[in-house]
């Protein structure tokens, strides 16, 4: 019973099924969004109905999970898939606990709607920061256990038992005298009528009982319809009676809508409306997007692009080098006094870094579908947090919350720009309330999801450092300069750290889940905030991509000075750090580190402790033409003290690395103007397949009380890991992202 | 006792000049959803204080804000009273606190029986996840509270 869909079924389906059977087991795995899309129409909406398993025929045993007559097993998923897997890891978790048969799992996602009228029952749906398992592997276990021990009792109670004599597993309760065996499906509907247990009260099954967590399964979600084309991203949606709509932003940040002229394309083919969104922005919606696209390139606006035209990118260049020499900052880490360090040092040395914005350049650009009426809406959004999709909803449609839901749909990529910036959710149902009753799908245009992103801050660093006569390390001092994200998204984070982003130190942080990964003998790391027109945004990895290379690459100048080998010197400062030592020692006994590589092949390392996880990369490279880079090999290391899923955690690694290095050698936004050059991919390159080199992952457990994360800590690993072996190929010290400016090219 | 009319709009005017947007208005009618206040939840520090161990009652305060924000830069509240405002009987001041917030005393407001009821919206600024507290003071120094909690989602990558 594989089920596709396609954008020739989404209409006739009863059901909105999106997913495809697993791989290799011909499963049907099925990931049902809320509502049936046969009861949309143009017309005003009804009361949401509500998805399948959120209906009272369908038995929930407790909130994660539902069980159905023919014992599939529904697990509840509040994370966003975007490729990275969690949805497979979360039921992963739940089924662990469950003890039922890993083939019959699907997965759901509740809506953020549902959610807030059941009281926050599942928690957070932000899918970012790398938490999505980390931050909810204890109450989605629960979750499991809970209704484990509700099917326990309710096979008890049948069979007149007592619970201690039965138990669970692969799907059925057995009790344990007499043999007798009852399958989950069996047990559901009375399982569910029993009062839910304390979530808390329940103990957890040791690591080392696991049967599935721990083990690669395959994913839930369709790997077929991905190749095939088949899938359903926000972007192919199709609604009865929809109408689609394209928007142009004053192109520079903080500028607003002068004045349009409507009349100039009204008459254009499928043009419907031209409606201002909001007062710096002007949306077209026709029947079909190319309509809207050609209609809003004919659109004549007036921009009051206002003072922020000026800045060049010369401007805020200038500004963040002021910064690097600024006698005031934001101390992040102070240890000793690393002054005093270079006064009465033998040699000293510096070096100046610099990292660009960012777009996070997502393959599907910013979209969102909505209807609004005068007593509902609802829409339909790749996001990477529903609840602040919903949130949004509420907010742009005037309507109180519980007349709003929000769908969550496939997304085509996320990176950070889709959790916390729902400027497009707000913008398709400011567009869809100006045509009461008509879905609207909103996309937006290559060229402004380019210009109107969230963007990666850019950042200078001074790096200095200062040795004794022995050629030991006495002091080191980091400078940063540049923007904060949290000044611009959550100010009461810096208002509570009197004025300092305490983010911007990710990586080189005196203590928490970013905590640097060396005990020098003399540091300070401090930060001059210099902020910009450019409205910042959390990219893949945030403030780790740059510090990983500021830090990284300086600890390989330090070493040099010292006459130290890089991992010898990486080794001696970060001695009392088993887990660092770990993944460091992993990466250069697969690379076979102490023997001589290849002639003309040259070696880097580099490591990183960030959102809770320890990594470390190591590459081999070549050069030729002395800007030539061809990477042969990259070993990663990666300790996040579970592999709910080692598989998918290889694969997420890869894919770091792919972000990773096509930002490092191709990727920058700069401004001219007000406003971002780059529109497009001809000027923001993604690194080929042909250029990637194979990456072989290692994952180590370290286990402890709390949880690392996968999808950013490593993406910062391999940049540095090139940068030092490019030196120890060359001569030559690359301080400047991205590479291409410097005339170096991957091959 | 009460603000005479001309205090009350200078207070009015300063208010509208130092919160910038923060302003009193005549509203539409308040929402039935939200203020179910109940006394199951601990008290802010800040509420007992300006109370000064006088009894606190829950009800009469109908507090309106969304359940669930985006990132808590801009929260529409509305707050109604039920009371005659009549010389006799009257709310005095109302204030709004954040359980949370770095600064946990949000907003007061000054009422007098000039006002035909006892209603103010605003806009307030909520750092994380809580309950915002009404509590209104009447001329005859009894308090009247109540209670609602917002989801302030978080920031994809921030901790």
């Amino acid at each position: 019973m594989k089920t596709l869909l396609s954008s020739k079924t989404v209409e006739s389906r009863r059901q909105f099924v999106v997913g495809a059977a697993s791989v290799s087991s011909g499963l049907a795995i099925g990931l049902e969004l809320p509502w049936g899309l046969a009861k949309l129409s143009a017309a005003p909406v009804t009361e949401p109905v509500l998805p399948t398993s959120l209906q009272s025929s369908h038995p929930e045993i407790g909130a994660w999970v539902v069980i159905e007559p023919d014992d599939r097993v529904i697990v509840r998923v509040v994370r966003s898939e975007m490729g990275q897997g969690t949805i497979t890891g979360l039921a992963q978790l739940v089924a662990e606990e469950l003890e039922c048969d890993w083939s019959k799992v699907q997965v759901e996602y509740p809506s953020p709607g549902e959610s807030l009228r059941r009281k926050d029952v599942w928690g957070s749906f932000s899918t970012g920061g790398s938490r999505g398992i980390r931050n909810s592997e204890d109450y989605v276990r629960r979750g499991g256990a809970v209704a484990r021990q509700m099917l326990v009792q309710a096979a008890a109670n049948q069979w007149s038992v007592s619970v201690s004599e039965c138990f669970a597993s692969k799907s059925f309760v057995t009790h344990r005298p007499s043999g007798r065996k009852a399958s989950f499906g069996s047990l559901a509907g009375q399982a569910a009528k029993l009062p839910v247990p304390d979530a808390k009260a329940i103990a957890l099954k040791d690591p080392k009982d696991w049967t599935i967590i721990g083990k690669p399964m395959n994913r839930l979600d369709s790997l077929a319809d991905k190749v095939t084309g088949a899938q359903i991203y926000a972007i192919d949606l199709k609604l009865p009676g929809m109408l689609t709509a394209t928007i142009r932003q004053c192109p520079v940040f903080g500028g607003t809508v002068k004045s349009f002229d409507a009349t100039a394309v009204g008459g254009m083919p499928g043009v419907k409306k031209v409606v201002q969104v909001d007062n710096r922005s002007v949306a077209v919606i026709a029947d079909t997007y190319w309509h809207a696209k050609k209609a809003i390139d004919k659109l004549p606006i007036a921009w009051n692009e206002g003072p922020n035209a000026k800045v060049q990118q010369s401007d805020i260049m200038r500004s963040l080098e002021e910064g690097l020499g600024s006698d005031q900052a934001f101390v992040g880490l102070q240890k000793g006094d690393p002054l005093n360090a270079v006064k009465t040092s033998k040699k000293t040395i510096e070096a100046s870094y610099f990292y660009p914005f960012l777009n996070h350049a997502p393959l599907e650009p910013m979209n969102a579908t909505a209807l609004w009426t005068s007593s509902s809406c609802k829409a339909w959004v790749p996001t990477q947090d529903g609840q602040a999709s919903l949130a949004a909803v509420i907010e742009a449609s005037g309507l109180p919350a519980a007349q709003c839901d929000v769908i969550k749909v496939n997304l085509g990529g996320g990176f950070g720009r889709r959790g916390a910036f729902q400027d497009f959710t707000t913008q398709a149902v400011l567009i869809a309330k100006q045509m009461p009753g008509t879905p609207i799908k909103l996309i937006w245009s290559r060229e402004e999801d380019m210009t109107q992103g969230r963007y990666h801050p850019i950042m200078m660093a001074k790096m200095k450092a200062s040795f004794n006569e022995n050629k030991e390390l006495t002091g080191i001092q980091m400078r940063l300069s540049g923007q904060s994200i949290l000044a611009a998204v959550r100010p009461a984070i810096v208002e509570k750290s009197k004025g300092m982003d305490p983010l911007v130190f990710q990586g080189v942080a005196k203590d928490g889940e970013h905590a640097i990964s060396y005990d020098f003998p003399n540091v300070v790391i401090d930060h001059a905030m210099r902020n910009t027109h450019v409205p910042p945004g959390f990219w893949r990895g945030v403030n780790v991509n740059q510090n990983a290379i500021f830090m990284e690459c300086f600890v390989d100048e330090m070493a040099e000075v010292a006459g130290m080998d890089p991992l010898e010197f990486r080794r001696k400062y970060s001695a009392n750090r088993p887990r660092t030592l770990a993944v460091l020692n992993a990466v250069a006994e697969r690379m076979n580190w102490t023997s001589k590589p290849k002639a003309g092949v040259f070696r880097g390392i580099a490591q990183q402790f960030s959102f809770g996880s320890y990594v470390a990369a190591g590459c081999e490279i070549s050069v030729t033409s002395g800007n030539k880079i061809k990477i042969h090999r990259i070993v990663a290391a990666t300790d996040p003290g579970y592999a709910v899923n080692p598989a998918q955690i290889e694969r997420q690694v890869s894919g770091s690395f792919v972000y990773g290095l096509s930002a490092l050698f191709e990727q920058e936004c700069t401004v001219k103007d007000g406003r971002i050059e780059q529109t497009n991919f001809d000027q923001f390159g993604v690194v080929r397949l042909a250029q990637m080199p194979p990456v072989e992952t290692i994952i180590l457990q370290g286990g402890g009380p709390t949880w690392g994360g996968v999808g950013e800590p490593t993406i910062a690993v391999a940049a540095p890991a090139v940068l030092n072996a490019f030196y120890q190929a060359t001569g030559r010290r690359l301080r400047n992202v991205p590479l291409k400016n410097l005339g170096v090219t991957l091959i | 006792m009460g603000i005479s009319r001309v205090q009350r709009r200078v207070f009015v005017k300063n208010v509208l000049a130092v919160g910038g947007g923060l302003c009193l208005l005549g509203a539409s009618r308040l929402s039935a959803l939200g203020s179910q206040a109940t006394s199951n939840r601990e008290v802010p520090k800040a509420v007992l204080e300006w109370a000064e161990g006088r009894p606190l009652n829950f009800g009469r305060v109908q507090l309106v804000l969304p359940p669930l924000v985006e990132n808590g830069f801009l929260v529409r509240t509305s707050v109604l009273v039920e009371s005659p405002m009549t010389e006799a009987d009257h709310v005095q001041e109302l204030r709004l606190f954040s359980e949370v917030n770095p600064s946990p005393f949000i907003a007061n407001f000054y009422l007098g029986p000039q006002l035909p009821e006892a209603r103010v919206e605003t806009r307030i600024r909520l750092a994380d996840t809580q309950a915002v507290w009404a509590v209104a003071r009447t001329n005859k120094g009894e308090f009247w509270c109540s209670y609602q909690q917002v989801i302030v989602t978080l920031a994809a990558c921030a901790g």
